[in-house]
């Protein structure tokens, strides 16, 4: 059986989406940061638990809040990614209600939060900050440069939509 | 005719694709794409595979604005509609890649505009939080030391008055209690900037004469530094006002680091101090008086001079004795900003230093009268103070600093809060002393209990609150809980009685 899903990564600007995509898809990184207008879709096939799904990766441009996201690059999403950057509070300060606003638009659908360019504060006492935050208590912490995690975070939110 | 153009000029731009409900292409023209009938429109690009499942349900148009798109290794940016028109499914495909890509640059600019701007807002936080960290950390050790001190000036003070002492002894303690005394201006500078940067600096708005302010100053450091063949030079134009509206207290300390590096710094030569004030310049009803002082001395080096008003700078300073000359020109730096006025300087390694710094004042009005003569008896009426304190070391300073005191004033010592009110019950006391932490209760509440007392005879008793921790939000906070007045640690025995006798003789 092939299943084709589509996912689209939410976020600020520069925290990454593009560049988790590229690490995901293509097993690349790139430090420039190339601004995203409008949408680029990319395809990915994985496997998981024995079921092939066709990922169709909606990377959209950044945004400081999802409402101001174009509506129609939402439509008929089976999964989302909720992208921040770990070094730059600007784009996790409004966490709750980003989370919220997701969770009463788009019900039943499942979303990941990722914490992403951890590696900028591995070592680092900031790291404290994530695990003290209720909100971050489902947080998966990536790093497109490194590839920490990215592959994982992809895996974990298909298993979620058997 | 204008359709002809019109259709020249959108025809190659706008491609019009009719499917099926499984999204096999019907109809189409090639201008954008080369799509041929009967494929599936859904292979050729992720895109249309993901928005197929929309064909089904489509009542309303769907636009997707600005789709990265490609295609036969064609790329382009378009906008793409979805359109049902009478059971029929129509995609349209309108190629905008010259519009988009021309304002990619602009976005890509604001965007790192944007992340700069936090970036530089989160440092300067950063560095606001360290700062405030400092200060805090600052205050508290001040506070710490400050008890210790207070312990040892008040002993040291008390072994003067010692007949018996040897002239050894006597000199001995002379150096001991010069060096305290010089930790204490070390701690009190210390505060002072903590204080400033925290904002917490109290500016005084009373009249007084700068004329025997700069000349007491000049007396005193001539004579401390009487063994260095130094000459002086006082020169205040006539045009300085007489009597002047602000802070003499602050001045005071703004002339005494100058002065005193001036003194420091100049082994042979002369120092000179000038004042004059520009009486054509007055600004909301305030004149500018212009400070000078220069001298013949070492001087600072090129390297130095950028950096001598910068915090704690002196602490670094190896050739110029480490804290042997306080945190003074940091100080005065802050001071006069805090005043209003600036500060320049200008050196030359070994030739000399010279600074000047301009201080706004108003001038004071003339004001007559006689100054009042309190009238007494005579008869000195002894007092009686309750002291509430825990320590040993503190009740022996106390009863050190009591013991035959010219103003007759009888104290009594209780070890606890709890004591004290028990006491307070009994008797009838003229004030009570006390300080900021208890074992068993903080300050703040005792005298609230006191204060707040249903007993008339206590609640009316007035209290002198004593504390290592002399910054102002605390005296604020100590004030407004009741507290009579406020005696920071470390007090000379002088300090004290002046104190007590401002509070009992009202």
């Amino acid at each position: 059986m092939n299943l084709s899903k589509k996912i689209v990564l939410l976020g600020h600007f520069g925290v990454g989406k593009t560049s988790l995509i590229r690490r995901f898809v293509d097993s690349a990184f790139s430090e420039d940061y190339l601004v995203t207008v409008g949408v680029h879709i990319k395809k990915k096939e994985v496997v998981v638990n024995d079921t092939t799904f066709n990922l169709i990766i909606w990377d959209v441009e950044g945004n400081t809040s999802i409402e101001k996201a174009r509506s129609s690059y939402l439509l008929g999403t089976h999964g989302f990614f909720y992208v921040f950057d770990v070094s730059r509070p600007e784009t996790f300060e409004n966490l709750a209600e980003e989370l919220k606003y997701l969770e009463e638009n788009f019900p039943g659908i499942p979303y990941t939060l990722i914490g992403n360019k951890y590696d900028l504060i591995e070592n680092d006492t900031s790291q404290d900050y994530f695990t003290q935050h209720h909100i971050f208590k489902n947080c998966k912490f990536t790093s497109a440069k490194t590839g920490n995690n990215v592959e994982e975070v992809f895996i974990s939110l298909v298993s979620k939509l058997l | 005719m204008i359709e002809k153009i019109k259709n020249l000029i959108y025809n190659k731009k706008l491609q019009v694709i009719q499917l099926d409900k499984n999204g096999l292409v019907v109809d189409t023209e090639n201008t954008v794409f080369n799509i041929k009938k009967n494929t599936k429109l859904t292979d050729l690009h992720p895109f249309f595979e993901s928005i197929a499942p929309l064909f089904e349900t489509l009542i309303e148009p769907i636009e997707f604005a600005c789709v990265n798109l490609e295609i036969d290794n064609k790329e382009i940016i378009a906008d793409i509609n979805l359109i049902q028109e009478k059971g029929n499914l129509f995609i349209t495909i309108s190629d905008f890649t010259e519009h988009y890509e021309y304002s990619h640059p602009l976005v890509q600019d604001k965007n790192e505009a944007i992340i700069e701007k936090y970036k530089l807002a989160f440092e300067r936080d950063l560095l606001f939080e360290k700062e405030k960290f400092k200060n805090t950390f600052l205050a508290n050790i001040n506070h710490e030391i400050r008890n210790p001190l207070n312990n040892l000036l008040g002993f040291m003070d008390i072994l003067t008055e010692d007949k018996q002492l040897s002239y050894n002894q006597k000199e001995t303690l002379n150096i001991m209690q010069k060096t305290g005394s010089h930790l204490k201006v070390l701690m009190d500078d210390m505060l002072d900037i903590s204080k400033i940067e925290k904002g917490e600096i109290e500016v005084k708005h009373i009249p007084f004469n700068v004329r025997p302010l700069v000349k007491n100053l000049l007396k005193h450091f001539t004579s401390k530094f009487s063994n260095k063949p130094i000459e002086t030079d006082l020169e205040i134009d006539e045009n300085v006002p007489n009597r002047i509206l602000g802070d003499p207290t602050r001045l005071n300390q703004i002339l005494f680091n100058l002065i005193n590096n001036a003194f420091l710094y100049t082994d042979t030569g002369n120092i000179k101090i000038k004042l004059d004030c520009n009486d054509k310049k007055v600004i909301d009803g305030k004149s500018f008086i212009n400070f000078s002082i220069s001298d013949t001395g070492k001087g600072f080096s090129k390297e130095s001079i950028d950096t001598i008003f910068e915090s704690y700078h002196q602490l670094q300073l190896k050739k110029i004795h480490p804290l042997g000359q306080g945190l003074g020109l940091k100080i005065v730096k802050e001071l006069i900003t805090v005043l209003h006025g600036d500060i320049t300087v200008k050196s030359l390694e070994g030739k000399g230093t010279t600074f000047k710094f301009t201080l706004p004042f108003e001038v004071a009005k003339k004001t007559t009268g006689k100054k009042s003569v309190p009238k007494g008896s005579g008869i000195l009426v002894s007092k009686r103070i309750l002291i509430i304190e825990d320590k040993e070391v503190e009740q022996m300073l106390f009863m050190k600093l009591f013991l035959n005191n010219d103003k007759a004033y009888q104290i009594e010592i209780v070890k606890t809060p709890e004591q004290s009110l028990e006491l307070l019950e009994q008797k009838k006391y003229d004030l009570i002393i006390m300080k900021m932490v208890f074992p068993s209760k903080n300050g703040l509440q005792v005298l609230k209990d006191i204060t707040s007392h249903n007993n008339e005879k206590i609640n009316s008793t007035p209290v002198l609150m004593v504390s290592g921790n002399a910054v102002l939000s605390e005296q604020e906070k100590i004030l407004s809980a009741g507290a009579k007045d406020f005696l920071p640690k470390p007090f000379t025995k002088k300090e004290l009685f002046s104190k007590l006798g401002e509070i009992l003789k009202q």
